[in-house]
């Protein structure tokens, strides 16, 4: 990326994110994300993060995102915090230039999914041969194994809030070893964000890293918007012929899990969403606001962000919350999601 | 009986018939019997501890790529997204089809 006319592809890839906004803006209520809306969300987290991100990379090694969409959700965000600071062209199209590049670099097709395809660098913890050797790709399974992906899916919001591909993705199609079949992957990240979640005493007993891989009909229309949010309508289970778990565990061992371990690892993730959600319920918006603050600097630490400065940016108290989250009900009339990188230009 | 129709936008292309049970409150997503449809304004997460109970979903607000009809494709549970005015509209006790290919929840109260 940005090789041969640097400015010319970051701006033509700027032009292509602000339409793939306005498209995914017309398929979504941005207000109704859990448990704040979007628009108050990026103002919340306001230009001190923003900063914060600019000043951490510039010191920190940057690693391509193992989760690339996490990094496009931080960038999405900054553009509020961007505008509020009043950053020069030049410093904005600096940052954008940084996090796309970033974005791109744990990317191995288009960098907004243009093809309706999200393909990441590193998609697979093995080869997933092994998988149906192992497992034989019991169809049985599948049920199990799409209630544990909504369960994953549930669990990243319910810690993560908007920025939940911090806890799961979903990507594909990659090419099947069956002619006429594709893959299609859910992957889980951090299930055990405790850095964020210190009230939380008992987590899940999950592994480390986790790949779900549904063999489909590569006839299905899979795609995916450029935030990886998946657009085929059939039930998961009609489209899938054969499905397999891999996992990494926290002393780095490959393992396939059969079914009545994910299962188990189900009713873990849904336990804590259970206890989770009541206390983010009982959180008034300042507190709110100042949880979503620390989990978008937990994004830019994922790019390699260096984390003493972002510790050092993160200054929580009551009044910075109310400030937050005052800012934020302040300036809401006068953002317009769909602008705000169109207008970088 | 009343019977109307609301439209919406098929999240999933399945349908079901099935009583309605109204989630005005989120932090009721427990009390959502075997069987229903749930009808809500939106998912939150919490959503998913009902999703192999729940017979279908009929959100207000939402598109393709909203949060609950994700979940519910994960699920393979029908869902319509967009059928503004549902919450208000379907009264508790109603039976509600979802019709995935015409875009409809048919109500009969």
């Amino acid at each position: 990326m940005y090789r041969h006319d640097p400015d010319g592809e970051l701006l033509t890839a700027l032009d292509r994110y602000a339409r793939g906004i306005e498209w995914v803006l017309a398929r979504k209520d941005f207000d109704k994300f859990w448990p704040v809306g979007l628009p108050e969300a990026g103002l919340a987290v306001g230009g001190t993060l923003v900063e914060a991100v600019e000043r951490a990379l510039s010191v920190g090694e940057r690693r391509a995102p193992r989760n690339p969409t996490s990094t496009l959700l931080l960038f999405f965000f900054s553009a509020y915090g961007i505008r509020a600071a009043g950053w020069p062209r030049e410093r904005r199209l600096a940052y954008a230039r940084e996090l796309l590049g970033l974005v791109a670099a744990g990317k191995s097709g288009f960098l907004l999914n243009d093809d309706g395809r999200h393909l990441l660098a590193r998609p697979l913890l093995a080869p997933v041969d092994r998988g149906w050797a192992e497992t034989g790709g019991d169809s049985a399974s599948i049920p199990t194994l799409n209630a544990f992906c909504s369960t994953l899916w549930a669990y990243s919001e319910a810690l993560y809030f908007c920025n939940h591909r911090l806890g799961t993705e979903r990507h594909g199609p990659y090419p099947g070893a069956i002619p006429g079949r594709c893959l299609v992957v859910r992957s889980a990240f951090d299930l055990e964000p405790s850095r964020l979640w210190s009230e939380l005493e008992e987590w899940p007993a999950v592994p480390a890293r986790i790949d779900v891989v549904f063999e489909c009909d590569a006839e299905e229309d899979v795609r995916f918007d450029l935030f990886a949010n998946p657009l085929f309508r059939r039930p998961a289970a009609e489209v899938t012929h054969r499905a397999v778990v891999c996992a990494r565990d926290r002393d780095g061992e490959i393992f396939w899990p059969g079914s009545g371990q994910v299962a188990r690892w189900t009713e873990e993730l849904q336990r804590t969403i259970a206890a989770v959600v009541p206390l983010v319920r009982a959180m008034g918006p300042a507190e709110r606001a100042l949880r979503l603050h620390r989990i978008m600097l937990e994004a830019a630490a994922v790019v390699g962000a260096d984390r003493e400065v972002l510790d050092a940016a993160w200054e929580p108290s009551v009044d910075r919350g109310r400030r937050l989250a005052g800012d934020a009900e302040d300036l809401l009339p006068f953002y317009d999601l769909r602008r705000e990188w169109a207008d970088v230009r | 009986m009343r019977r109307f129709e609301l439209s919406g936008t098929a999240a999933v292309l399945a349908s079901v018939s099935a009583p309605a049970w109204i989630v005005a409150d989120f932090s009721a997503w427990r009390d959502v019997p075997s069987g229903a449809i749930v009808v809500a304004d939106h998912a939150t997460p919490d959503a998913v501890l009902v999703m192999e109970r729940a017979a279908g979903f009929v959100f207000a607000s939402g598109g393709i790529a909203s949060h609950g009809a994700i979940l519910a494709r994960e699920a393979g549970r029908p869902c319509l997204v967009g059928v503004e005015g549902a919450v208000e509209a379907i009264p508790p006790g109603a039976t509600i089809e979802i019709d995935a290919e015409r875009e409809v929840a048919r109500v009969s109260a």
